[in-house]
């Protein structure tokens, strides 16, 4: 892998903890710049403590032959001493494998001087070509070797004579050992492996557990197993050591390993010549052979702890009629074997990253072109013996000395592969000739224009390679970017021709929060600001450090003239994050300039037109048969390519051409129950007809209510009151004669004055109707504030457009009918849940787009064991601050209510998250839910059993039907639990509703806590029959009703209210 | 430590081929020894060059590269006049390809000191003797400089040169280029010595200017292909940047303006007239709608020419109007009547109004020459005007309701609308 493209790759798995890493050596650079030095010192000390033989080595000195008969004699001398029981097991295993190790090292380098083998070992790894130099450098090259070998052999070495002495090795001797090195957290790990060693066993929990808790350190390392985990970190730990053995770090652990180390030791025993051809990297090539020997024996080993992890994962559930369906997934066959990773060490310490990467790069020779390097991990496809090479570097031409070591090898489907493997498929893309725009990539050459209003549709993909239960998959999703083909300066002169005295906050409405791409740069920045009081040309701080202006910057640059020298900057604030290097944070505000910029995505004014949004949709929603048309397109397109081909295959990678089939299940339809009837939903999920021929659970019948309306609705008020008296009888809803409002106009003054006397001089009026005319957000937030905030009382808002139409009125006035009863308390319609004593608990939050004001959570909680009653909070949230505690207090009220209502506490608390991110599934599980568990003890003997669903809907797959040769949308209740599913979680794909237009997107359910021990059959079936419970939908809805409904809430609060509604109407929907 | 040079002398370098670009406006520029392709990503957004070219030995080193030298995602949205052609080659500067002759600018930045003697020799050879480009720009480290360079320990700057020059070596070849070959130099550089020391030892990387004699006259001489049609280069990457000049890109970009404006045009007028109507009926936006014309007509009037046509076409849409009048008792008739009704938009009005429209077609003519064949628009009889549903503006009417306030009727259509903002979310 190219430096440069460590960018991409520092997004992903593992990477920001590669970059900790990485300042590690940087801290301890004084320390290393005497490289060889250091380590000797850590043996000297060593040695001093453990052994009675002085420290005779002088420092430094591990490049002359003397110590390197020295440290060999030591070490071969250690079997002898620590023979005692216990430990003996583990240490001895790694012993006699570093003896003859270290024995061939040395009979390799010494009597064969031969000029030719040595030659060409030389060219591989030295920049030395003189012949006469090869057998002391040979030498020394076995010298280094062996001064490191060392370290470590001493280290099991002194903690087995600590164990035959009766001392155990305690953290503080190692600690001191390492310590005085000056670094902290590399210290701990470097203590906890080899204090792990001496332990011998890996079923101890501790010394598991802990490298695991020093990993969740090293933060977003995200679904890996236990194994990885584990071995990682050693590799990590071995660094302080430069470098040398993590292998070793599992030795003691894995006995039988021992086994098989030697017979590799024994090859070059017998073959001498081979031996000699890497007279410099001898002990390589067999510490190659054993650290790949153990990590294939740790492997096993490993794999039992995780499948441990594992064993629940039975995902599987088995009601319901089978169904072939298909996904968006294409299976990808991994030629390789394994994925490489090995720890690279400069010698003396390289600081500068472009330096390590440019060294590296010297040197590709070796490694070969394809490589992963994020400055000290070196992940290659092929197998590489370790080997040193060595670097002039340029700024002081020292002589650096780069030792590659193999510390793992992967499986290529591990998932620290997957950030390489989607390197490369990005590439793949481009070279089919695809823009990456943000992430995706589209193809403007088929760009749909919609003249009339100024947009382009540009057609693309959105791609990644995952890794899932099932294997390696390339997930497609059909992708379609909305650009606008005039620059934001052209959008700024347009709204100023509009409006010149609101000008200004226009256009921050119009564009704040929309991503714009640049005209010199394939860049998406996201608008967080104008600023109006610059200008192009104002000036700025380059990099380097002098100024310049906008206006010269672009000139110089890019050959761009600025025309208008007037307009104001677009700001954007990145979010903090490290470079690439790991080193510098980028802080500070980017300045654009409106003309060089484009917008993205669908204007905010035009997504609230119909019209526009009909056009749009023609051209974005496509069938499942389109769907699997572009994929098959972009799948023959790649393979089609024999450069694309070959960038896939770098990794070994070939893409199927064929959409994965899978066997999915049709979960058995419910029963909606009504108050005395019940029916069974049709195959569409859908029962508009039924609920308006009887009567609902329970109604609120309507006694006083207003209804407010301006002059010119008149007509259609009296209309409407008139049709809901004619349509209550059927539904079974009462309702009395409303107090009508004729207002004097439809200003918003009128709306808000009349609706407060009214509410203050009739306290029992129930309901508050309102009637209003065409788009009038600022009418609707100020009536919403009124009737949420300051004046509690359930609000209807009904746009004059939907009962202007007299064929329609019937079935909209039913509806609305329907919806006012939710709003005053009444019950519609349940489905029955064979759980009793459960609570059921939606959670979702919205955020402002433009960020101007706090995220807001929406929190419902159901009241009754029919699930038609619900207690709703919100809690309002800066962007920093964490979630959790609102939403912890939101449960404790939630209880409290639940204990007022029934006089019981619930015994199962199922909770559905709404608005949790990939990467943020950690998180939650490892703050949120212990914290909500937290929350139980405020309850005196209260430990109810709790199940945490993290609910996705903004997810990349797509299920199709498969009938008669057709890709079509899978009817609802489809399910798939298999093969799509990720490894470390119990999940589920559900399709609860209908799909009337475009593809069969399901939303994905992952269980991160089931105490309840329900079972995934019982999952699934309880998360179907909810999504049949949002009321103000007759039919299925994609996801379980109270997180609908908790989202209804979030939106209404953050979107109108922008405070929290008044607790009277905490008991009832008035969201809706 | 402080850099030495700042910008740093690569940029320096750089800075000095593009302010020679943007001074000269060469056509067809060539950069042997591209390596990276980092010059070349500079030199593409000065679009005076039509023709970029890459050379290197390394093919890896371009291939892993070149993808940045596509087109940017912005130039598909708004296409330049310019045309830009990029393309790179796998091939050593020492062999001839008849594909780089005749260019007009040659660069070769820190590339001759990667060259044995010999090499440098058949560089000059093929470059000068054979390329003949109209001017050539060599750039080589500057040997007297180096014991300013701090913690520079071998003799040379990097292990692979094979020589750097001393001022005066520099000049000797240089002016024994001039003579074999019949060019004039300029020596200079990039990277000024500490004050006081630029004299003594020059700059830090020397700069040949290399000009042909007797290639004033800008053009280049065309070659007769007949001698050797030598290509002993690899085309590793090609790309044509979307350009104006590209007719197919020239009728999108103009239909999309023409189909905007006109649709504009439209709604303006029907707007007014609908105000107009209002007047008669005593509505209330008369003034408005008497303001709104006026600025229109300010509008029109800045081209006097151009008035009858104006005229015309407020008779055209007026008279549609009229027709409808009978209609308009009964909503649904007036429907039906308007169903297959256009709005005609003269050419003339829509190249006045626009000018992107203006400057696209160059003429009134043209534009129609440009629109006649296109089926996406629709032109009448005489192909002199624009005709465009009137049927849309009435769905304008009907459908827009915007905020649905009836929640429920919000949510009738939630299903939908809330899967469309997925995938829309999903594209940003």
């Amino acid at each position: 892998m190219d430096p440069s493209q460590t960018p991409d790759l520092s997004g992903m798995t593992g990477v920001p903890w590669m970059g900790r890493g990485r300042q590690q050596p940087e801290k301890l650079a004084i320390g290393r710049s005497r490289g060889l030095l250091l380590s000797t010192e850590v043996l000297s000390t060593g040695r001093a403590r453990g052994f009675p033989t002085p420290g005779d080595i002088p420092q430094g000195q591990g490049v002359t032959l003397p110590p390197t008969e020295r440290v060999l004699g030591r070490t071969r001398g250690l079997p002898v001493e620590p023979d005692d029981g216990g430990v003996g097991q583990a240490r001895g295993l790694f012993l006699p494998v570093a003896q003859p190790k270290l024995g061939i090292a040395r009979g390799a380098a010494l009597p064969n001087p031969e000029p030719p083998y040595g030659q060409t070992s030389l060219c591989e790894t030295t920049a030395r070509d003189p012949t006469q130099e090869m057998p002391t450098l040979t030498a020394q090259e076995a010298g280094t070797r062996n001064v490191d070998m060392p370290t470590h052999s001493q280290g099991s070495m002194l903690v087995s004579m600590f164990r035959g002495m009766g001392i155990e090795p305690s953290m503080t001797t190692w600690g001191r050992g390492t310590l005085p090195v000056g670094r902290g957290a590399i210290g701990d790990m470097g203590e906890m492996k080899l204090q792990g060693a001496p332990v011998g066993d890996i079923s101890s929990p501790e010394s598991i557990s802990q490298p695991e808790e020093l990993m969740g350190r090293g933060s977003s390392f995200h679904g890996q197993g236990l194994s990885p985990r584990v071995m990682v970190g050693l590799g990590r730990a071995a660094m302080p050591q430069l470098g040398a053995g993590s292998g070793r770090a599992f030795l003691p652990h894995f006995p039988p390993g021992h086994d098989k180390s030697v017979s590799p030791v024994s090859e070059p025993q017998t073959a001498p010549h081979f031996q000699l051809l890497h007279t410099g990297t001898v002990p390589p090539v067999v510490t190659t052979h054993d650290v790949m020997e153990l990590s294939t024996i740790a492997r096993p080993k490993m794999e039992l702890k995780t499948e441990e992890v594992h064993e629940p994962l039975n995902k599987a559930g088995t009601t319901g009629a089978p169904i072939t369906i298909g996904s968006n997934h294409i299976p990808i066959v991994c030629k390789n074997k394994a994925v490489y990773q090995y720890h690279v060490t400069f010698t003396p310490n390289v600081e500068s990253m472009a330096m390590r990467f440019g060294m590296m790069k010297d040197h590709r020779t070796t490694t070969g072109e394809v490589v992963a390097f994020d400055g000290s991990i070196l992940y290659l496809p092929v197998k590489l013996n370790d080997v040193v090479l060595k670097s002039l570097r340029r700024s002081d031409n020292e002589e650096i000395q780069i030792k590659i070591q193999m510390t793992k090898i992967l499986p290529p489907n591990s998932d620290l592969c997957i950030p390489f493997y989607n390197v490369v498929l990005r590439r793949a893309m481009k070279i089919i000739g695809l823009k990456l725009v943000g992430r995706n990539h589209y193809d403007p050459e088929n760009a749909v224009i919609l003249a009339k209003h100024r947009l382009q549709i540009w057609p693309g993909y959105s791609t990644g390679i995952q890794c899932t239960d099932g294997g390696l998959y390339l997930c497609v999703d059909v992708s379609h970017k909305v650009l606008r083909n005039d620059s934001v300066m052209d959008v700024m002169n347009v709204l100023y021709q509009q409006s010149k005295q609101n000008f200004r906050d226009e256009c921050s409405k119009e564009l704040v929060g929309s991503i714009i791409i640049t005209r010199y740069n394939n860049r998406t920045y996201r608008i967080d600001g104008i600023e109006w009081e610059k200008s192009p040309k104002d000036t700025f701080t380059l990099m380097g450090g002098t100024t310049t202006t906008f206006v010269e910057y672009y000139s110089k640059n890019y050959g761009i003239t600025l025309k208008e020298m007037d307009q104001p900057l677009l700001m954007h604030r990145p979010k903090e994050r490290s470079k690439p290097g790991g080193k510098q944070l980028i802080t500070g505000e980017i300045f654009l300039v409106p003309e060089l910029c484009f917008m993205t995505g669908i204007p905010e004014k035009m997504r609230k037109d119909f019209r526009i949004m009909k056009d749009l949709t023609m051209h974005i929603k496509v069938s499942s048969e389109q769907h699997t048309q572009s994929i098959k397109q972009l799948l023959k397109n790649i393979s089609a390519n024999p450069q694309s081909v070959k960038e896939l295959s770098q990794w070994g990678l070939v893409i199927n051409l064929e959409i994965l089939m899978l066997k999915g299940r049709i979960l058995p339809l419910e029963t909606i129950c009504l108050q005395s009837s019940s029916f069974a939903t049709g195959a569409d999920g859908s029962w508009s007809r039924e609920v308006v021929r009887s009567a609902p659970i329970s109604s609120v019948p309507l006694k006083t209510w207003a209804i407010f309306y301006p002059p010119r609705c008149a007509e259609q008020a009296d209309e409407l009151v008139s049709t809901f008296t004619k349509v209550a009888g059927p539904i079974g809803i009462r309702v009395d004669k409303p107090i009508c409002v004729k207002l004097r106009d439809d200003r918003t003054e009128s709306y808000v004055k009349s609706i407060i006397t009214n509410l203050i001089s009739k306290p029992d009026i129930q309901l508050v109707v309102c009637i209003l005319v065409g788009n009038r957000e600022d009418i609707y937030s100020a009536i919403k504030k009124i009737c949420c905030v300051q004046h509690p009382v359930p609000s209807q808002a009904i746009n004059i457009r939907t009962i202007s139409q007299q064929h329609k009125l019937r079935s909209v006035a039913q509806k609305i009918l329907l919806q006012i009863n939710s709003k005053l308390g009444g019950e519609l319609w349940t489905v029955s849940v064979p759980l009793k004593r459960m609570m059921v608990i939606g959670v979702d939050v919205h955020h402002d787009n433009s960020k101007a004001h706090q995220s807001v959570m929406g929190f419902v909680a159901s009241m009754n064991s029919s699930l038609t009653r619900w207690f709703s909070r919100v809690t309002f949230q800066t962007p920093t601050e964490e979630l959790i505690r609102g939403f912890s207090s939101c449960l404790a009220d939630a209880i409290n209510r639940y204990y007022e209502v029934n006089h019981d506490f619930p015994e199962k608390i199922v909770v559905y998250r709404d608005g949790v991110s990939d990467s943020q599934l950690k998180f939650v599980e490892q703050y949120e839910i212990p914290q909500l568990i937290k929350c139980f003890e405020n309850f005196p003997r209260y430990e109810p059993k709790l199940v945490f669903i993290v609910v996705q809907k903004r997810i990349n797959t797509t299920l199709y039907s498969w009938n008669a040769n057709n890709f079509g949308t899978p009817p609802p209740g489809t399910v798939l639990d298999h093969t799509l599913t990720r490894k470390d979680w119990v999940d589920f794909y559900l399709m609860a509703h209908d799909i009337r237009q475009g593809c069969g997107v399901p939303t994905h359910y992952t269980t991160l806590y089931n105490t309840a021990n329900l079972t995934p059959d019982h999952l699934q079936r309880l998360t179907f029959k909810m999504c049949h419970l949002y009321w103000n939908w007759t039919g299925t809805i994609r996801v379980p009703a109270p997180c609908k409904y908790a989202h209804k809430l979030a939106f209404l609060c953050g979107q109108h209210l922008h405070s929290k509604p008044a607790l009277q109407l905490s008991d009832k929907l008035f969201f809706l | 430590m402080e850099p030495l040079f700042s910008p740093a002398l690569y940029r320096q370098r750089h800075q000095f081929v593009i302010d020679f670009v943007k001074r000269n406006k060469p056509r067809k520029v060539v950069d042997l020894g591209c390596g990276e392709c980092s010059l070349l990503k500079w030199l593409r957004f000065h679009r005076e060059i039509e023709h970029l070219v890459g050379v290197d030995v390394n093919g890896t080193r371009v291939k892993k590269n070149m993808l940045g030298l596509a087109p940017l995602s912005a130039e598909y949205l708004q296409p330049s006049y310019h045309q830009l052609c990029v393309e790179l080659y796998q091939g050593s500067v020492t062999q001839k390809d008849a594909r780089l002759r005749g260019f007009d600018l040659v660069t070769s930045i820190e590339l001759i000191e990667h060259l044995t003697l010999a090499d440098v020799q058949r560089f000059s050879e093929v470059v000068f003797g054979y390329m003949t480009p109209v001017a050539v720009i060599v750039s080589t480290p500057n040997f007297e400089f180096n014991p300013l360079l701090p913690g520079l320990i071998s003799r040379f700057r990097h292990s692979d040169h094979k020589f750097e020059w001393t001022r005066a070596e520099f000049r000797s070849w240089a002016q024994k280029v001039c003579l074999d070959f019949g060019y004039e130099v300029e020596l200079t550089g990039v990277g000024q010595a500490p004050s006081g020391q630029q004299e003594r030892v020059g700059f830090c990387s020397q700069i040949g200017v290399f000009h042909r004699l007797g290639a004033k006259d800008g053009s280049n001489v065309l070659f007769a292909d007949d001698a050797d049609d030598v290509s002993s280069y690899t085309l590793l990457y090609s790309v044509n940047y979307p350009s104006l000049r590209d007719n197919n890109i020239l009728q999108r970009v103009l239909l999309s303006e023409v189909l905007c404006w006109a649709e504009k045009l439209k709604s303006r007028w029907i707007q007014e007239e609908t105000g107009e109507r209002d007047d008669k009926e005593g509505g209330g936006a008369a003034c408005l709608s008497q303001q709104h014309r006026e600025t229109e007509k300010r509008q029109t009037v800045c081209g006097a020419e151009m008035k009858s046509p104006v005229e015309q076409c407020w008779r055209a849409a007026s008279e549609y109007e009229q027709e409808e009048v009978p209609g308009t008792n009964g909503q649904e008739q007036k429907v039906s009547a308007t169903q297959h009704r256009c709005v005609s938009v003269p050419l003339a009005e829509l190249w006045s109004c626009s000018p992107k429209i203006s400057t696209l077609s160059g003429s009134l003519s043209n534009l129609r020459c440009l629109l006649m064949n296109n089926p996406r628009v629709k032109l009448s009889q005489d192909g002199w005007a624009v005709l465009v549903d009137y049927q849309d503006q009435d769905h304008e009417e009907e459908g827009c309701d915007d905020l649905e306030h009836s929640d429920y009727a919000q949510a009738s259509h939630f299903s939908h609308s809330a899967e469309l903002e997925d995938d829309w979310e999903a594209d940003v």
